[in-house]
C-alpha cells in the first residue's frame, strides 16, 4: 500500500509540474484537463493510501485477542487497497477518456475503500496486551 | 487580469503544499517515522533528503513569486521562474518517493 501510494505521489507531481509548466508556455490543450487526475492522484491515490499503509502497521496486532491473523481481518484491508486504486484508475485517467461517469464510478469506489478500511480497522482500535514474560520485557 | 491565484481552489493548493513542504511532515516522515534502511545508514542518503526539501521549498517559493507575477502581466522572467518551479516541485517528489521507497520493509523479528 505505501509502494503504491509512492507511484501516485511521482504520478500526481509529474501531473502537476506538466499543468504548472502550461501556465508558463503552451504545451498541449489537453493539459488542464489533467487537473482531476492529479487530485485524484495527490488526496486519495497518494494521501489517503499512505494514511491506509500507515495505519495498517502500526494499529495493535491482535494476536492476543484470539483472531486467526494478527492484523484481525486483512480481507477488508485488501478490499480497500483495490477500490481505492480501481477509483483512482475511473476517476483520473478513466474519466479523461470517459467522462463525468467514470469520475462518479471513481469517488464511489474511492469512498467505499474508506468504508472497507474502517472495518478492518475498527476491531484493532483497542489498546495492545500486555507481554506475558520477565520484568525486562522480553517475552 | 486571470488571478487564478486568489480562488479558493489556489489559496487550498498553497496551504496543503506548504504544509506538505514543511519541514515536520517532509522530512519528518522520511526521516524519522519510516523502518531504517541499515545499522550504518538508517535514513538512507541524506544529503539527497536535504536536496529533496531544498527543491520542495524552492520549488513552492517559486511559484509563490511567478505565478502572482504571471497572472498580473506576462514576462519573460516569470514564464522562466514558472518552468523552474515545476521542475523542482517535480524534482522533489521523486527524491521523495525514491528515498522512501527502499525502506518500505518490515522491521527484523516485527513480521506479522
Amino acid at each position: 500500500m505505501v509502494r503504491s501510494a509512492l507511484i501516485h505521489l511521482g504520478v500526481g507531481f509529474v501531473i502537476g509540474g506538466l499543468m504548472l509548466a502550461h501556465k508558463a508556455v503552451f504545451i498541449h490543450p489537453a493539459v488542464p484537463t489533467l487537473l482531476g487526475w492529479h487530485i485524484h492522484a495527490l488526496f486519495f491515490g497518494w494521501t489517503i493510501q499512505f494514511a491506509f499503509g500507515v495505519a495498517y502497521w502500526i494499529f495493535p496486532r491482535l494476536t492476543s485477542w484470539g483472531f486467526r491473523h494478527p492484523r484481525g481481518r486483512p480481507g477488508f484491508a485488501w478490499t480497500a487497497f483495490i477500490l481505492v486504486n480501481l477509483g483512482f484508475m475511473l476517476a483520473g485517467p478513466g474519466a479523461l477518456a470517459a467522462g463525468p461517469p467514470a469520475r462518479t464510478a471513481g469517488a464511489l469506489a474511492e469512498l467505499l475503500a474508506i468504508v472497507a478500511f474502517g472495518l478492518h480497522l475498527q476491531p484493532r482500535l483497542r489498546p495492545p496486551l500486555p507481554r506475558v514474560g520477565p520484568a525486562d520485557g522480553r517475552p | 487580469m486571470r488571478a487564478s491565484f486568489l480562488r479558493p481552489s489556489g489559496r487550498f493548493f498553497i496551504t496543503f503544499s506548504c504544509w506538505a513542504a514543511s519541514p515536520s511532515s517532509f522530512s519528518g516522515l522520511r526521516g524519522g517515522c519510516s523502518p531504517p534502511l541499515s545499522r550504518e545508514r538508517p535514513r538512507g542518503n541524506e544529503a539527497a533528503g536535504w536536496a529533496g526539501f531544498v527543491l520542495l521549498n524552492a520549488g513552492m517559493l517559486l511559484r509563490a513569486v511567478a505565478e502572482p507575477a504571471l497572472a498580473l502581466e506576462p514576462r519573460p522572467w516569470a514564464r522562466v521562474l514558472l518552468i523552474l518551479s515545476a521542475a523542482a516541485l517535480v524534482l522533489a517528489g521523486w527524491v521523495f518517493a525514491g528515498l522512501l521507497w527502499p525502506r518500505v520493509k518490515p522491521r527484523p523479528g516485527k513480521e506479522g
